[in-house]
């Protein structure tokens, strides 16, 4: 190493001493005033910090946009090819609305995805624990949750399986009439 | 290693009665009464055969996960010729020989061949000695191209347009324009596309 970078050296170490002396006293400084620390360090370093915080949320955002949500059991649901902050949702189809609520518009088959809730379910199956109806009632109410996109029969074994959307309307059905019957309660 | 050669024959055949090609939990391939057939030879053994009829493919599609079912079934009616690589047992004893239509068919069963192994869209056209099981099974879709469905005991490959599909017992993987699903035994990664 050469004289003069040695000698560069020694200034800089004895001038990073100095700034620490002062931010120490600034620092002493403030606490007597606010009860806290506050260190003002200069705007082009606040500029730089702030720059870096900027990419670095940038970077987190990026990745989240990935990876969003793990759900319930270790699923997890990763959403691609839409930022973090939501944009407006794009036109809902009121009549397919329609539909899924019209589907779910009826106890037995509420029922019926109460019972698709804990695995797939043979019709047979189905049908013991909704003795009260017809084979013939039970497998239009299958068809219509099956139109709605609630239910998907498997073609080879014939079993009725509850769907995403499925699980997540009958939720929503039974979560609404919670809170209703909350505000009666209440 | 050996190399043999696919080559299509030159008979026409017809079925007898209804066959079924596949049938597992999952899915299942079957033709009608009086599809005609011709054969993919090796080593002259049937090795295969191209069908034209009526036919049927079934398979489910879906995967389970804890967040309820994904996908649904396949049906498709088999109604244009199609492909099948491998030798269920006993399919030989259930054809008769084709009285009507033959020539026409056999023109169709050998663009079908030629698309299938000469373009080399898929396969080549020859096969090592080792090959000797599992099922494979080219339809043609809208767009020219084939959809695959391969078999080999549990697995299961099927790759169409939209869509792939593959299965092994409590393995599944499942891309669609929608969902692309990874589950193995209960545990399942779901990537949801949107926008």
């Amino acid at each position: 190493m050469s004289e003069d970078l040695r000698e560069e050296m020694k200034k800089l170490k004895e001038e990073m001493a100095n700034l620490k002396d002062q931010l120490k006293e600034v620092g002493q400084e403030e606490r007597r005033h606010k009860g806290g620390l506050y260190i003002d360090i200069g705007s082009p370093v606040q500029d730089y910090m702030d720059d870096v915080m900027q990419s670095v949320a940038e970077g987190v955002q990026g990745e989240l946009e990935k990876s969003i949500f793990i759900g319930p059991g270790g699923t997890r649901i990763i959403t691609r090819g839409r930022p973090l902050h939501r944009e407006p949702e794009q036109p809902v189809d009121l009549a397919q609305a329609a539909g899924v609520m019209s589907a779910l518009g009826h106890e037995h088959r509420l029922r019926i995805l109460n019972e698709l809730m804990t695995g797939g379910k043979y019709i047979n199956e189905l049908q013991e624990k909704l003795s009260e109806i017809t084979t013939s009632t039970l497998s239009s109410h299958l068809n219509v949750l099956e139109e709605a996109g609630l239910v998907v029969q498997e073609k080879m074994r014939g079993r009725y399986l509850i769907t995403m959307p499925g699980r997540t309307a009958y939720k929503m059905a039974t979560r609404i009439a919670s809170f209703i019957k909350q505000g009666e309660e209440q | 290693m050996i190399w043999h050669h696919y080559e299509l024959g030159s008979t026409v055949l017809k079925t007898n009665e209804p066959l079924t090609l596949w049938k597992a939990d999952r899915g299942s391939v079957e033709i009608g009464k009086d599809t005609l057939a011709v054969a993919i030879t090796l080593e002259g053994k049937p090795q295969g055969y191209i069908f034209g009829g009526n036919g049927k493919m079934v398979l489910d599609a879906i995967v389970e996960t804890e967040q309820g079912a994904v996908g649904k079934p396949v049906e498709q009616e088999l109604t244009e010729p199609f492909l099948m690589l491998g030798n269920p047992q006993d399919i030989e004893s259930r054809f008769a020989l084709a009285t009507g239509g033959e020539q026409d068919f056999l023109t169709t069963a050998e663009d079908l061949y030629h698309k299938f192994f000469r373009e080399g869209e898929h396969f080549g056209s020859r096969c090592n000695d080792h090959y000797h099981e599992g099922l494979v099974f080219a339809f043609r879709n809208d767009s020219g191209h084939f959809d695959l469905l391969i078999l080999h005991g549990s697995k299961i490959v099927y790759r169409a347009k939209h869509m792939m599909f593959i299965s092994d017992e409590n393995r599944v993987i499942m891309k669609s324009p929608e969902h692309t699903i990874v589950s193995d035994n209960g545990r399942c990664i779901i990537v949801k596309r949107r926008g």
